[in-house]
């Protein structure tokens, strides 16, 4: 329990920073971001009434198909948003009751959300071989009581040993669950497939209700391209409604920028947390036995160590990438398998300090196997240095990936990440708006990241404090 | 000292080993090599005539065809492999087919399926079981079995494929010579030197008249002495000429009845100019002796000859084709491609450029570096110049509002990207959208060569000053940032307090007792600037066209040059770990509370 306690005080002195503290819920705001960017940016409308009266759903639709993985991922998350914020209530009113601090509810909250999505992407991957909506169903409805079982088994214990037995929060959770499934299973998929409902709206076949900024990150218009900001349609390029504005402009295929913006938020936020997390668990995993068994298999690691740490870091991924070849995917796999050294080193020089410390002496008298000691017992102690650079990782993972872009190694065209964005200006720069608007979103997105960082990293340092 | 820097050294020699290794083995991972890359760029794939010839020479030349780390293959046996090839060598057509109908239609060969199967043809089966596409199966499978021939088995099958010269089939041994001729590259008889002769030559070139001449010597009568002092002036004259196509003309005249005299020449202890005067002169006197090809159709007697030709080169090459088992040991990590390229870094003898015009690498890199070196040196003073005074500033009045002030820009200036700061200064500068007050591209102005030195050297800062502020921002927030911090922890020590307490003035205070101390770690901290200065910055590079150690990083490693990546990575890795050394180093010189001896023990 000395962990949590230790983490209690960090959280203190984070607190003091009021600018870091701002900035994580900024952070946190990028993250809500791009969950809703549906909701704020979307070609399809929320509902369509047809010439003949009848209603159509084209919106909730095009979640459960998106263009790319990444987009899948965020939408599902979008969906669950309704059920985890039902479930959250009920269970953090109980918690409430019981006088649990806040940081632990945010956190036991932040938990059930990724238990649930996890559950939901696990199960909709296996369900999404046979078409037949009946097995999608059954998939989706059994990943909402596993999730929920999962949250009420596990998430909730930090708040004070005991496990909180929601008797009202079952048939609620069912309820969502099935609400959810029907909505998700009866829907018609194919329907929509081939049909432009913008097209259909201008030729006087119905109208829609779309969303704040009509527009979807991969939809082209090619009467429209390289339109500079606050582009107005009018006439017959008018699609959707009357002073239809591109507030960022249009890009070389004529969509929408500040919606790839939107949806780029997704794409490096992916990157950031995917390639900080391969390379934390790579890094603590290597350190960790590095520091714990000494000797000569930490000579050995720690000759390695060195050697990757030798390569200049950019270089190494400029020359992985260009070899494997230019996607999301890679770039994220090779930042993680690029950036573990200085989190090893870290970590393994905490593992050194710790292991002669009279606690873990205790652990292994009292029988526990070196695994159980250095993963249960030392391992939340030395945490705290790989902890404090994650925000770092993450803005870097960012920028490299601009960077890769804007060398031509970057995502692949239509996936709307900030570093093709950036990429459309270079030798083209009297289209300035790409690079003003993207290289903004990546400034403000490593300002954020690192004030966060700064402030973490003051909190868990004893040795800063005071400087500042 | 000296034992604890040689000792460092020392210990840099496994780490290095290990770098190239890494390095090469990341190389391994993409898919094709450079040579293949630019063949599918001029689409002509590799698989037959010229191109295919040259690509499999300059293969060769590169060891690109060699195993990447072990070379087993000189203990494989190849028996039954060249036995198998030289099967479908020696088959016409039609025979072939009709083996693939009788596979399929009668289950007969099943030695031939196993040996097709272990080719890894494209939907084998497939194409196997229906008759319409057996004729492109036919084509495959020929195509299979010579690049087998060419690019696995090579030199390493010679001796299996000679053994089967005396088989008493007549196709399969025709088929051998087929696939000897294959593995060796087509003509392994040197009859001439190259245009610009080289000593290494000369091997080949005696060896191929050697087997003639121990064949013909008898045939030949002594040459009469009025002709041979007329030879010997004739000889003496084509040497002492220089233009090749003069000598090439002189050499016309010789007939071959000569022959003994120019053998002389050629066999003797003779210079290089000598022996290839003679070979030009053989080569126009007698022609190619030496059969070594033979087509499906050649009758029992002419198959036989050619088959005594290729016996007599490779007895008299036993260290190239059979090599004894210890040298077998040694080619198991040396004949591989990973050594070769080893072996060049090693003598820092980088080899050429993978890439056309194939430019030998070490002076590229050279060249690229004094492009480089310049403006990281500029950017590396600015940053000093600026940020040391600027953190040290910020430290004296911590908590204040110039602090505050300092800090909070020095935040905002840390977190803007390099290319994002570079595509915002070239648009909003440099393009003419807005405002054009830097150039976009290069160096220096089309006339630079003109100009006196003094306008030189303001055009050259006129054309380096966006790369410049977009490589000191960054790295200045950082620097500073580190100069307060490092003030900082200064300024909190006991002994400052004591100066104050004396009654020192603050500037006093500050200058003498602060700053000289906390300069110490920010001394230090430029030993690590040192291989940035000369590795560039690839995105500042590309995005400003400076044609620097960035640009030609990119460049290599867009190309596939496998050859300019390692010695690039090679050469940064050793300049770390000297920077590394001297940072240490320097450490010492600086504060003289650290010791060598204590640096060991941390070590």
């Amino acid at each position: 329990m000395e962990g949590e306690a230790y983490f209690d005080i960090v959280w203190k002195q984070f607190r003091k920073n009021r600018v870091a503290v701002i900035m994580l819920w900024v952070i946190a705001g990028m993250f809500a971001v791009a969950i809703f960017a549906p909701v704020i940016a979307s070609n399809q409308p929320f509902w369509f009434r047809e010439a003949d009266g009848s209603m159509d759903f084209p919106w909730v639709v095009s979640l459960l198909n998106p263009e790319t993985a990444i987009d899948f991922v965020f939408n599902v998350a979008l969906l669950l948003v309704p059920i985890w914020a039902a479930l959250a209530v009920a269970t953090d009113r109980r918690a409430r009751g019981k006088g649990v601090p806040l940081r632990r509810r945010i956190g036991s909250c932040i938990l059930l959300f990724f238990a649930l999505l996890g559950v939901s992407l696990v199960l909709l991957f296996l369900a999404d071989r046979p078409q037949g909506s009946w097995v999608r169903f059954v998939a989706l409805l059994t990943a909402m009581v596993l999730g929920l079982g999962l949250f009420t088994w596990k998430g909730n214990r930090p708040a004070g040993g005991r496990s909180v037995s929601p008797p009202r929060m079952v048939p609620i959770a069912l309820f969502l669950a099935l609400a959810f499934g029907i909505s998700y299973a009866g829907l018609p998929h194919n329907r929509y497939f081939s049909r432009d409902f913008k097209r259909d709206q201008q030729a006087g076949h119905g109208s829609g209700v779309y969303p704040l900024i009509p527009y979807g990150p991969f939809e082209l218009d090619l009467d429209i391209i390289y339109k500079p900001p606050f582009f107005r349609k009018s006439g017959d390029l008018l699609r959707v409604r009357e002073g239809d504005v591109h507030v960022m402009g249009t890009d070389d295929s004529g969509r929408d920028v500040l919606s790839r913006l939107l949806y780029g938020t997704r794409i490096s936020i992916t990157i950031g947390v995917v390639a900080v997390s391969i390379y934390l668990t790579i890094g603590v995993c290597i350190g960790a036995v590095a520091g714990y068994f000494g000797g000569r298999v930490d000579m050995i690691i720690s000759r390695f160590i060195e050697i990757i740490l030798l390569f200049p870091s950019f270089f190494l991924i400029l020359t992985l990438v260009a070899l494997v070849g230019p996607s999301i995917y890679i770039i994220m796999v090779v930042i993680g398998l690029t950036g573990w050294p200085t989190t090893a080193r870290l970590t393994r020089g905490e593992f050194l300090k710790q292991r002669s410390i009279d606690y873990v002496s205790a652990a292994r008298a009292l029988g526990a196997s070196n695994f159980r000691v250095m993963f249960r017992h030392i391992l939340p102690n030395a945490l705290s240095p790989a902890f404090v650079s994650a925000p770092f990782g993450i803005a870097g993972a960012i920028v490299t990936e601009a960077t890769l872009s804007v060398l031509g190694f970057g995502a692949r065209p239509p996936a709307p990440s900030w570093g093709a964005i950036l990429n459309l200006s270079v030798q083209n720069y009297e289209k300035y708006w790409f690079t003003v608007f993207a290289g903004v979103a990546i400034f403000v997105t490593m300002t954020i990241f690192n004030v966060v960082g700064n402030g973490l990293r003051d909190a868990m340092d004893p040795r800063l404090k005071g400087t500042r | 000292v000296r034992a604890y820097i040689i000792r460092r050294l020392l210990l840099m020699l496994p780490t290095l080993f290990g770098v190239t290794l890494v390095t090469f083995v990341v190389m391994q991972f993409a898919p094709g090599d450079p040579l293949k890359m630019q063949l599918s760029e001029t689409g002509a794939q590799g698989e037959s005539g010229a191109t295919r010839e040259a690509f499999l020479h300059q293969r060769r030349q590169w060891k690109l065809d060699k195993p990447a780390i072990l070379n087993l293959r000189w203990f494989r046996n190849y028996g039954e492999l060249a036995r198998e090839c030289a099967t479908i060598y020696g088959l016409p057509d039609d025979e072939i087919r009709k083996r693939l109908d009788e596979i399929v239609d009668r289950g007969l060969h099943p030695d031939l399926r196993r040996f097709l199967e272990k080719l890894e043809i494209e939907a084998f089966d497939d194409q196997l079981k229906n008759p319409d596409r057996r004729g492109d199966l036919l084509l495959r499978v020929k195509t299979g079995v010579q690049v087998l021939v060419e690019e696995t088995i090579a030199e390493h099958g010679v001796m299996a494929f000679i053994a089967l010269l005396d088989d008493k089939e007549l196709s399969v041994r025709i088929g051998a010579i087929q696939c000897l001729s294959h593995c060796t590259l087509g003509d392994p008889f040197v009859y001439t030197y190259s245009k610009e002769p080289q000593a290494e030559e000369t091997d080949g070139v005696t060896t191929t008249w050697r087997i003639w001449w121990d064949r013909e010597k008898s045939k030949f009568a002594p040459i009469p002495p009025e002709r041979l002092k007329q030879l010997q002036e004739i000889f003496r004259a084509l040497i002492a000429e220089s233009s090749r196509a003069r000598i090439l003309e002189g050499v016309a005249g010789f007939t071959k009845a000569d022959a003994p005299f120019l053998m002389e020449q050629l066999l003797g202890d003779t210079p290089l100019k000598d022996k290839y005067v003679a070979s030009l002169s053989l080569r126009s006197a007698i022609g190619r002796p030496l059969k070594i090809d033979v087509k499906l159709s050649d009758r029992e007697s002419a198959v036989q000859a050619v088959a005594e030709n290729w016996k007599a080169y490779v007895t008299l090459n036993p260290s190239r084709y059979n090599p004894p088992f210890f040298t077998r040991l040694v080619y198991l990590v040396i004949d591989t491609q990973y050594a070769n390229s080893l072996a060049k870094l090693v003598t820092f003898n980088f080899g050429r450029s993978m890439v056309k015009p194939y430019d030998p690498v070490g002076p590229e890199i050279l060249r690229a570096a004094k492009v480089s070196a310049p403006i990281m040196l500029l950017a590396e003073a600015v940053v000093y110049l600026f940020a040391v005074p600027l953190g040290v500033y910020a430290a004296v009045r911590r908590n204040r509002w110039q602090d505050r002030a300092i800090s909070l820009g020095l935040f905002v200036l840390y977190s803007i990207p390099p290319v994002v700061l570079g595509m915002l200064f070239l648009t909003f500068f440099c393009f003419g959208t807005f405002l054009k007050w830097f150039p976009m591209y290069g160096l220096h102005a089309e006339n630079h060569e003109t100009l006196s030195w003094v306008r030189a050297a303001l055009d050259y800062l006129w054309h380096i000053a966006g790369p410049l502020l977009c490589l000191t921002l960054t790295q200045m927030a950082n620097l500073a940032m580190f100069a307060r911090s490092s003030m900082l922890d200064v300024v909190n020590q006991d002994y400052i307090r004591t100066a104050r307490a004396k009654g020192l003035s603050g500037r006093t205070v500050t200058l003498r007792h602060a700053l000289r101390n906390a300069l110490i770690p920010i001394i230090t901290l430029f030993s690590n600037f040192i291989p940035a200065l000369l590795g560039g910055s690839v995105i500042i590079e590309y995005l400003f066209g400076i044609p620097g150690m960035g640009r030609l990083s990119y460049d290599s490693i867009q190309n596939k040059d496998y050859n300019t990546v390692m010695a690039l990575i090679y050469l940064d890795a050793i300049i770390v770990m000297l920077s590394i050394l001297l940072s240490d180093f320097l450490y010492v010189v600086v504060d003289p509370r650290i010791s060598f001896s204590k640096a060991e023990g941390g070590a």
